[in-house]
């Protein structure tokens, strides 16, 4: 019976597949491990005075060096691998019935690097990543036939701008280091449409980020990323996820030069369960495979990343104003 | 009665001359710091300033003072450094030419830099 549903479903999955892959021009980050992703397919906006809060943990691990779409086949690589653990939280706010206002913020309990180099003493960044603050507003919302358009804008900010150091002072290794330390904003649309007699919902999310410079004159690229989702309930109180997300980078500046190893195209199929216990709280678990990768220069690609989270919606929870109109 | 309020007023006396002597200490320590305590950067020399990527090149700092602290800095974000002090392994993962800088300060916060050049080879 499931078989027979998964064969029904399989067309789709096929369509989803060939629009990602035909996304045009690939242009792309050095020694670039990727950054941590949410692990939520909670995005739209919310009711009025309604709460979310989403908590998730990553754990991402790169190990292959590419060069453009393949392997790099040279004897001596700068890194063995490099890995991160990551915690994330987002609370979200309905300011009204279109708009929401959402705050993220992260602490990477490690970002390493292994270098191949005995030499060389391994670089550990830790601390808090960019911060952002995103108003989300519905530009159509009909709930009736289940779609939702919403768009959002916000900034992103350092809780530090003095780049992280190793122990010998310093600066870490840029993969090491857990924030840009830099500002800059980001853009989300959403288009969303829920097929609810068949339990199905597919929903197409775009992100934008634009980093400023730090204080040394860096700035890392653009980032323009596509998530197409498709989820289905597949049994009582649970819920199977397919992603599909396409990441574009744009190359890093130093000082007004481009860096070389630096820019990536990189698309990820990502499989997701998620289970909902009373209709309030929400645990999923996702694992990140690459499927497809174009690294210019020659850069440490992601191999592997997987991401467990906690979402509990306070959607009966109204806030006594303090002050009455 | 008169020697009453003057006992009364001890106190604010003595915190009055508390005050004016720390006053008096700050003073003393803004002074200028004297002739030995300078920092002379002598030489900043590369063991090999031509490098592939990958490859660990000696940095190595002479310079004359007391208490010293260095700092390490490469013009681009991507350098790496090993070891601390005098010398330094210097490595980085791009090719060009790079700035290697080396700041050193001692105690007073007097402070002297030198650069060299490295080249990496992709």
């Amino acid at each position: 019976m499931y078989m027979l549903l998964v064969l029904n479903r399989l067309p789709l999955f096929i369509f989803v597949a060939a629009v990602l892959f035909s996304a045009g021009d690939i242009k792309a980050q050095c020694c670039s491990t990727g950054s941590p992703v949410g692990a939520s397919t909670y995005v739209g906006v919310l009711n009025k005075n309604a709460v979310r809060a989403i908590s998730f943990y990553r754990h991402s691990f790169s190990d292959i060096y590419y060069k453009g779409t393949n392997p790099s086949d040279d004897a001596v690589d700068m890194s063995d691998n490099a890995f991160y653990d990551f915690a994330g939280l987002s609370v979200e706010y309905g300011l009204s019935h279109r708009f929401t206002l959402q705050a993220d913020a992260g602490y990477f309990f490690n970002k390493v690097v292994n270098f191949h180099n005995p030499q060389l003493t391994d670089h550990n960044g830790r601390g808090m990543s960019n911060g952002t603050v995103l108003l989300k507003y519905g530009i159509y919302i009909d709930p009736v036939k289940l779609i939702e358009i919403s768009g959002g804008a916000g900034i992103k900010y350092p809780f530090t701008r003095q780049p992280a150091t190793a122990p010998n002072g310093s600066l870490l290794h840029l993969d090491a280091r857990p924030s840009t330390n830099a500002f800059g904003f980001t853009g989300t649309l959403l288009l969303s449409k829920e097929f609810a007699p068949l339990t199905l919902r597919t929903f197409l999310l775009s992100r934008f980020e634009y980093n400023g410079f730090n204080i040394n004159d860096y700035q890392t690229g653009k980032l323009f990323s596509s998530s197409l989702f498709v989820s289905k309930k597949i049994a009582k109180r649970l819920f199977g996820i397919a992603q599909l997300r396409n990441e574009l980078h744009g190359k890093d500046i130093q000082d007004g030069e481009v860096q070389n190893n630096t820019g990536y195209f990189l698309m990820v199929f990502t499989p997701q369960i998620s289970y909902s216990i009373a209709g309030l709280w929400n645990l999923s678990f996702l694992y990140d495979v690459p499927v497809f990768k174009n690294y210019q220069g020659k850069q440490l690609t992601p191999q592997y990343s997987y991401a467990i989270s906690l979402t509990r919606d306070f959607s009966n929870c109204t806030f006594k104003r303090k002050i009455t109109d | 009665m008169k020697k009453h309020s003057l006992i009364k007023s001890f106190p604010i006396l003595i915190i009055l001359l508390t005050i004016a002597i720390s006053g008096g200490c700050k003073k003393e320590d803004d002074a200028p710091q004297t002739q030995t305590d300078k920092i002379e950067f002598v030489s900043l020399v590369v063991e090999k300033d031509n490098i592939e990527i990958t490859e660990l090149t000696k940095v190595s700092a002479t310079v004359k003072g007391n208490n010293l602290t260095y700092i390490w800095k490469c013009d681009n974000e991507l350098g790496v450094f090993e070891g601390s002090g005098a010398e330094v392994l210097f490595t980085i993962c791009h090719g060009g030419t790079f700035k290697v800088t080396c700041e050193v300060k001692d105690n007073a916060n007097n402070k002297a830099s030198k650069d060299v050049y490295v080249t990496c080879v992709e």
